[in-house]
């Protein structure tokens, strides 16, 4: 299949399911109570655009993930490195990391509260712990596997630790690390959501919730279309930045 | 003069002789595979001269990569020692063709091939002209931008071959350079490598497992014994240079010497399948 053509699938299809998701709606085959029809989640939408209520939520929620990703990322990919190359450094951390890590990662979400209390901080924290465990895990993954051949020629062309680090360790991973960015972000939005759940006066996740509990169900929709929309668009930011970082490793 | 020393240093009783470049005494290499040791090279001893061309075969796993690999400083022998002496330590003193060709899959071609030169801090200008320089030489010109994945087997290993030539190391260890190349550009990189050699008086260590580039390269053809690896005979090639593949098959010392160390290269090869006791 066509890389074009493959995209044209890759909108289409979710624009079909809300076309018959509507036309369901307006034969009467599902509660319009529990589902009202798209239409009408967009009307509430362009109401909440207008009123300025959506763009403070989604702006609350892009800020905490924006800053829990850079946090997350930054300290995944340095300590993930030094992981990688340091069997001594690898002893030591690897057994925290893989007793902590099977703890969900919104379980923590009371925890942080406690620690961090109900303002930004918790919230963002949440987000960058949970990005932090699949950046660290791919890094070093991803320095370990990198061919012992090349780290030879850097030995054998008597390059610096700097220099190797730099011209083999970190673009030997690249690949991998991508990846587990690419997981972290995704991640980034399932967490953060659950913790606006809770503790929180902002955000699509509060949004979600407090529809939820007023039974404004249009507006609880919108809050689950928007995170829709913005998990996609992510994903496309993820693979452009795939596609100029690592031009050795390009699938299209 | 500088000299570079293995672990176990130099032996007093070793009389100084200016013109060995590298000098192997009683190299013994063992690998702990699980509980047991397997002997790779044990008790070789070789004197190689300056601007010496030195090629090396043997039955597969006789232990000449590993041979290669401690002359070039990367592993570390068991016992004996290698001397090497450094002449110009503004240049490198020895740089590695691997067998694995090891070309870097996130660099393009010029960048893998100035790799060397980069890394010691040449100014960009020089680095250019001499990448300029070896992307003509190996028939690359026209995919200096492309990435590894984008070329084929033969070119990766041309490219390999370019970095390690474009450092310009005293001493060149290469692993099988031109096993992946097509019969024409490997005529052309066996000229390209001697005119190299000769020019720029490099000393060389050569391993294939063809005697036809032995017989066009070599000053001395050393046969190493199935494992543990021992020297078994050492070739003086008589081969009159300039030598072109074309013309030294018609010499009659060609089809003599190879005959010769066919012989002995055949037992080691039988020996080292089991066909033979060792
Ligand atoms: N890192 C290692 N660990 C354990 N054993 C090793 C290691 N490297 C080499 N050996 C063993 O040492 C022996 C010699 O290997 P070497 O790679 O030097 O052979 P070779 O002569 O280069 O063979 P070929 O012609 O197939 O390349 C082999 O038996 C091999 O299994
Ligand atoms: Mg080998």
């Amino acid at each position: 299949m066509t890389s074009r053509s493959t995209r044209f699938l890759n909108i289409v299809s979710p624009l079909g399911l809300l076309v018959i998701w509507q036309l369901a709606v307006q034969a009467g085959l599902v509660d319009r109570r529990m589902f009202p029809p798209p239409s009408e989640i967009l009307t509430t939408l362009f109401h909440m655009a207008e009123t300025g209520e959506l763009w403070i939520n989604l702006g609350a929620s892009l800020w905490r993930v924006g800053a829990g990703l850079a946090i997350g990322s930054t300290a995944g990919v340095t300590i993930g490195i030094i992981m990688g190359l340091s069997p001594l450094v690898r002893a030591l951390v690897q057994p925290i990391i893989s007793a902590t890590y099977p703890v969900p990662r919104t379980a923590i979400v009371p925890l942080f509260l406690i620690i961090f209390g109900i303002g930004e901080l918790s919230k963002v924290m949440v987000v960058a712990t949970s990005v932090f465990y699949v950046v660290i895990i791919n890094t070093v993954t991803g320095v370990l596997s990198i061919d012992k051949v090349y780290l030879d020629v850097g030995r054998d062309m008597k390059v610096s630790r700097l220099q190797a680090f730099r011209t083999i360790a970190l673009p030997g991973a690249l690949p991998t690390i991508i990846s587990g960015l690419k997981l972290g972000a995704g991640i980034a939005f399932l967490v953060l959501v659950v913790a606006e759940y809770t503790g929180s006066q902002t955000g699509i996740g509060y949004m979600i919730w407090e529809g939820w509990q007023i039974l404004d169900l249009d507006q609880m929709y919108v809050g689950l279309l928007v995170i829709a929309v913005i998990g996609w668009l992510v994903n496309l930011i993820m693979d452009e930045v795939e596609y100029f970082a690592v031009p050795w490793h390009r699938h299209r | 003069m500088v000299m570079t020393e293995g672990r176990a240093g130099i032996e007093a009783d070793q009389k100084y002789e200016p013109d060995i470049k590298i000098r192997i005494t009683g190299l013994t290499k063992s690998f702990r595979v699980g509980a047991q040791d397997v002997v790779a090279l044990q008790d070789l001893s070789l004197n190689i001269k300056a601007g010496e061309f030195i090629v090396i075969v043997g039955p597969s796993g006789c232990g000449k990569t590993t041979l290669l690999r401690i002359v070039a400083g990367l592993d570390r022998q068991s016992h004996g020692h290698v001397v090497r002496q450094h002449a110009d330590p503004k240049k490198p003193l020895s740089t590695m063709i691997f067998q694995e060709h090891a070309v870097f899959p996130w660099f393009s071609v010029e960048k893998n091939i100035e790799y060397g030169l980069r890394m010691r801090g040449v100014p960009k200008r020089e680095r250019r002209a001499t990448v300029e320089q070896f992307l003509g030489k190996m028939g690359l010109r026209d995919y200096a931008k492309a990435y590894p994945h984008q070329l084929s087997g033969g070119m990766k290993q041309r490219v390999s071959i370019a970095r390690a030539f474009a450092n310009d190391p005293e001493i060149l260890c290469m692993d099988e350079p031109f096993a992946a190349l097509d019969e024409q550009n490997k005529a052309i990189m066996l000229e390209e490598l001697t005119r190299i050699w000769s020019e720029t008086l490099k000393t060389a260590l050569f391993i294939t497992h063809s005697l036809d580039e032995a017989l066009i390269l070599a000053d001395r053809i050393v046969v190493m014994t199935s494992r543990p690896g021992r020297i078994a005979a050492i070739f003086d090639n008589p081969l009159p240079r300039p030598r072109k593949s074309y013309e030294i098959r018609r010499d009659p010392a060609y089809g003599k010497l190879s005959a010769e160390i066919w012989d002995i290269l055949r037992v080691e090869v039988l020996k080292s399948r089991g066909e033979l006791p060792a």
